[in-house]
């Protein structure tokens, strides 16, 4: 029996399940067990009352736009307990439909306003065409210091969406575009980080080659359920940045 | 159930065998069109001298210049009429099936190639095989061409095809198309206002057997219909939902993916009734055999190819023969030979070895691809090509979704490789394969040499691979020419 166990709620598995989320899921999980810390997986379904309480490590995927209009309803009986458990600290990491649901509204290409929990004091409209491609951002001034990790301070994924995300002054983005076409596809931000609750366009999937975030969201984690406590051990992590290096090498030559 | 849900269905308005052999009206000699075909055949020639873009789609943007509405022409002298092969996977394979079949039955049959199954392709092709007068497509009766989803309305408006196949549709270069419901509507509107088409669909498929409500003409559902076979199917990528109320959709008894006998506890909808169904399936790890029931036909098939997917090809291909009038002793001697498709469990000599080429382009063909081979214990040599190009598909993110975790894969040799080969192999690392014991190795060719080195002579080994990784692949190792001698032959309408 490990001595720290995180647990990790996957909102909607079955419903926003696009783009290889599980990717995420599954590389908080390995890179948990290979250190001794336990790491407990929830898959949170439509109308499946659950306890936030548990929850260290919140993960909202994308899905396609009927399966946001399918959970936006339910996740708004959630709204004000995910807001609340932010404001404590609560771990998040939400991607594409996640990132736009946890806005404050989705304006789709219906014309139908799908409701947002209003974590991030943004607001998404369906643009005309697809910001599809490989994308690198540059997370060194974002201002948030839970983030800081003292390495290469960059993201890699893939972006397709048709939403453009504007932030309100003050909620910061989540990093500049080096490539890509990022919030507002003006190739300027991507993503938002309010708290330690993270947006972002990337998937790819996200964390397996980007391995920082993925154990900067492990150890703000920790230190929310156990206190401050000593850094992770390091991993051999070569595989991950030859994986890292290639997509930045891809997103510049193309 | 209201029928109406389903489409104007079959009983009575079956198309039953055209009158192929008609007397073909004579166009009159058009200066303006024989120029436009000797166009676009020049184009074909000097693009395929210069190995620009393999020669496939600029042919019939030269010859749509000189004269627009040409392949149109061309296909109304086409005597036999076309099929229209459509759908995520399986393309390839059952429309060389289908081909076969209509050869069997003494129909002289062209096809086009998976290379070219964009609309600007198919023209290109079309135009390939007309003869200079614009009278028709040379020394064929008839067509069969696959094409792909994004294609179907212009593809159908070119060659108003008598029969239209559809068969599934699962996530796969959503980058290309954005989402699986829109590939559904695409579809669905070529389908629509052609009441003289024949619409053939997989009814096991909730998003298929849905494009019965957009056709205008007869349609006819093909299935599975057999609760005792236990395929121990995945867990569903993702669930699916009643296209009529939204609920989620349960599975009586589910085959494949979200293939099965589906139908929605909230409403009622249900699959529609099968006009052909498949039962009685035995499956090996080398052949499959099934019982085909419908409109007057009981036929046992014996198919020396594995793996359930390739059930629901032959499904699709005999459904379609049926419709278009094959006798059955056609349909089940072309499936008994059956050789498969290019990169479709081709087997290539790789420095003495054999290495299986199983193309697997998105979660779904990868996992039955995965299931097929690792069907027993024994540790084997595996190589996984993941490339990025437009034709794979930009995003790679798919791969996490196949099920690599089911199985044990650290007792195998594995060699990653392709434009993307480092995810590749970062995704099976978090699988469960250690980093040190994955070879990584970007080039293919270099890639498949390095996986057999270790094994002795006449030694199996096999290679999944993404759509432009199968062609490298093939191009470093096929020993009877190039992948573009190969792909003429198919265009030409000979065996592969």
């Amino acid at each position: 029996m490990p001595e720290r166990t995180l647990t990790v709620f996957h909102l909607y598995a079955d419903t926003l399940n696009l783009y290889g989320d599980f990717g995420n899921v599954q590389t908080l999980q390995r890179r948990c067990e290979w250190r001794g810390i336990g790491c407990r997986v929830v898959k949170v379904g439509i109308a499946q009352p659950v306890d936030f309480g548990e929850c260290d490590i919140l993960f909202v995927g994308g899905g396609q736009d009927r399966a946001q209009s399918l959970v936006a309803d339910d996740l708004v009986t959630h709204g004000e307990m995910i807001r609340q458990r932010v404001e404590e600290g609560m771990v998040s990491l939400t991607i594409c439909g996640g990132f736009q649901l946890l806005g404050r509204s989705f304006l789709t290409s219906d014309g139908v306003t799908l409701p947002g929990i209003g974590v991030f004091a943004a607001d998404t409209v369906a643009g005309t065409g697809r910001l599809i491609g490989d994308v690198v951002i540059d997370t060194r001034d974002n201002p948030h210091e839970w983030l800081r990790h003292g390495g290469d301070p960059t993201l890699v994924g893939f972006e397709n969406h048709s939403g453009h995300t504007r932030l309100d002054p003050g909620l910061e983005p989540l990093g500049r575009v080096v490539c890509g076409y990022g919030n507002e596809g003006d190739g300027a931000f991507e993503g938002a980080v309010y708290k330690h609750c993270v947006g972002t366009y990337l998937h790819g999937s996200l964390l397996p080659k980007n391995p920082w975030l993925a154990d900067r969201l492990i150890a703000t984690a920790l230190c929310e359920r156990y206190g401050p406590g000593d850094p992770l051990p390091p991993l051999e992590d070569s595989l991950e940045w030859r994986a890292h290096e290639r997509a930045i090498e891809h997103c510049k030559a193309s | 159930m209201a029928a109406s849900e389903h489409g104007a269905g079959i009983a009575g308005s079956r198309t039953g065998r055209p009158d192929r052999l008609a007397p073909v009206r004579r166009p009159a000699f058009d200066p303006l069109r024989a120029a436009a075909i000797i166009a676009g055949k020049t184009t074909a020639s000097a693009t395929r001298l210069f190995r620009v873009g393999g020669g496939t789609s600029l042919p019939g943007l030269v010859a749509d210049r000189v004269h627009p509405g040409l392949v149109r022409e061309l296909a109304e002298r086409v005597a036999g009429g076309f099929i229209v092969v459509t759908g995520t996977n399986g393309k390839t394979t059952t429309t060389k099936m289908l081909s076969g079949m209509l050869r069997r039955d003494g129909t002289r049959v062209i096809s086009n190639d998976s290379g070219s199954n964009l609309h600007r392709g198919i023209s290109s092709s079309l135009i390939r095989s007309a003869d200079i007068l614009g009278r028709g497509l040379r020394g064929a009766e008839m067509a069969v061409l696959e094409v792909d989803e994004g294609s179907m309305p212009d593809v159908v408006s070119d060659v108003r095809p008598r029969i239209a196949v559809a068969m599934n549709f699962v996530r796969d270069q959503l980058d290309r198309y954005g989402e699986v419901d829109s590939i559904v509507a695409t579809v669905g509107e070529a389908l629509a206002g052609r009441p003289d088409m024949t619409t053939v669909l997989n009814a096991d498929d909730p998003y298929v057997a849905g494009l019965g409500r957009y056709a205008a003409g007869p349609v006819v559902y093909y299935g599975l219909d057999d609760p005792v076979l236990d395929p121990r199917p995945d867990p569903l990528l993702e669930a699916m939902y009643c296209r009529r109320c939204g609920h989620e959709l349960a599975y009586r008894t589910r085959y494949y993916g979200h293939n099965g006998d589906w139908h929605c506890p909230n409403c009622g909808l249900e699959r529609p009734p099968l006009d052909y169904a498949v039962t009685d399936i035995a499956l090996t790890p080398r052949s499959s055999a099934f019982s085909l029931l419908g409109q007057g036909v009981i036929l046992r098939i014996e198919l020396p190819v594995p793996a359930l997917y390739n059930v629901y090809n032959a499904a699709a291909a005999a459904t379609a023969s049926f419709v278009y009038g094959v006798p059955s002793r056609a349909v089940a001697a072309e499936l008994r030979d059956y050789r498969a498709a290019f990169g479709r469990m081709e087997t290539l000599d790789v420095d003495g070895r054999d290495v299986i080429l199983l193309l697997s382009k998105n979660p779904v063909a990868a996992r039955q691809a995965l299931a097929a081979v690792l069907i027993d214990e024994q540790p084997k040599h595996l190589a996984f090509a993941l490339n990025d190009n437009f034709a794979d598909g930009r995003d790679i993110s798919w791969i996490w979704d196949v099920d690599f975790e089911d199985y044990d894969m650290a007792r195998h040799t594995i060699v990653a490789t392709g434009t993307r080969a480092e995810d590749m192999a970062l995704r099976l690392k978090y699988a469960g394969v250690p980093a040190e014991g994955i070879v990584v190795e970007r080039d293919p060719g270099t890639a498949l040499r390095e996986l057999v080195r270790d094994m002795p002579p006449g030694g199996l080994a096999y290679a999944l691979a993404t759509y432009t990784a199968m062609i490298a692949i093939r191009n470093a190792f096929a020993h009877d020419g190039s992948t573009f001698a190969h792909l003429g032959r198919l265009m030409r309408g000979g065996n592969a």
